[in-house]
């Protein structure tokens, strides 16, 4: 079986950018990435390369253990007596380079959790952040909109108030509630948002006075029941975002049934 | 992926009382420019095991872009 070694040597070098940059976005689809082919072949390659030369340098101050730039070469080269030498130089020296290449691969599923993780925890990719323009994830334009993350951590409301249009019978209504949880279909575009204590009106039935000058306010409304209600994006003609912040007071002391009777 | 809900929202929510309070505070809200719109002079009191809590409600604008 002939196998086209100095390819199969350039995708285990590779291999670990592409992980890494994979890794490390934040992106809302799960299908497959539609970035141009150019821009993800540098990025893994760019990966690929700090992290080489990170774990090089590791091998060196941990290990002792050198590069040798012309055995790689001779791997990469088309001329078999070099190739031969050159594998058989690999072979003896394969435990360490057998530690390195799986290190460095469980490295590039690793290290991108923990800098995105770190990178939301700071909120270095909140807009207008000094850093965001290298931190902040482009490609999740939702998550930005409905985690808050684009607020400091001052400021961060503490829920989302979601206001959506839905056409039904023919008829606008008004769907009111706390958002809870949202999801994405395969392409990256919001499918559904789970609300909670949801409301609902005819969008005809706009605030309006009745006839002693009174404002009709939550009359207009009606419950819906349920502890989860399902919004599907594709059938809301508007959406309307609110962030609410709660400010706690003092604890008040209320008298327990049970101390009121006694 | 989950929404952003803070323990204190997740509390108030849990209380029925509170949360019906908070409903009627955000769907009867005067249109106006005017912002930050508060709760009126009666704030929410969350009732639980642990006791009682009273929470002002604030509808707050986007993000601000840092400086």
């Amino acid at each position: 079986m002939n196998v086209a070694l100095p390819t199969l040597i350039l995708f285990i070098i590779l291999l670990p950018g592409f992980i890494f940059r994979s890794g490390l976005k934040r992106a809302e689809r799960t299908s497959i990435d539609f970035s141009p082919f150019g821009r993800v072949v540098a990025e893994a390659v760019l990966w690929a390369a700090l992290l080489h030369m990170a774990w090089l340098a590791f091998s060196y101050f941990l290990f002792s253990l050198h590069f040798e730039p012309v055995v790689f070469m001779n791997l990469l080269s088309s001329v078999p007596a070099n190739q031969a030498s050159a594998a058989q130089q690999v072979g003896i020296e394969f435990q360490p380079i057998a530690a390195y290449c799986i290190s460095l691969l469980i490295a590039s599923f690793l290290i991108p959790v923990a800098v995105r993780s770190a990178i939301s925890r700071f909120r270095l990719d909140r807009e207008g952040a000094p850093l965001s323009m290298v931190f902040r994830f482009h490609d999740a334009p939702w998550y930005y909109l409905l985690t808050g993350a684009d607020f400091s951590k001052d400021e961060q409301p503490d829920l989302v108030f979601i206001s959506a249009i839905v056409e039904v019978a023919k008829e606008a209504v008004l769907y009111v509630g706390i958002l809870d949880d949202f999801y994405f279909d395969a392409e990256g575009q919001l499918d559904r948002l789970i609300l909670q204590q949801v409301l609902r009106r005819p969008l005809s039935k706009d605030k309006s006075v009745d006839q002693n000058g009174t404002r009709l306010g939550n009359e207009r409304f009606y419950p819906v029941d349920g502890d989860n209600f399902v919004l599907r994006y594709s059938e809301a003609i508007t959406l309307n975002v609110q962030y609410v912040k709660l400010t706690a007071a003092t604890p008040v002391e209320v008298d327990s049934p049970r101390s009121a009777a006694s | 992926m989950k929404a952003l809900k803070s323990k204190l929202a997740t509390q108030l929510l849990a209380d029925p009382a509170a949360s019906d309070q908070l409903r009627d505070f955000l769907v009867n809200r005067k249109p106006s420019g005017a912002r930050p719109q508060q709760a009126g002079a009666h704030p929410f009191l969350i009732r639980s095991a642990d006791g009682a809590l009273t929470v002002q409600a604030t509808v707050v604008p986007k993000a601000a872009k840092a400086a």
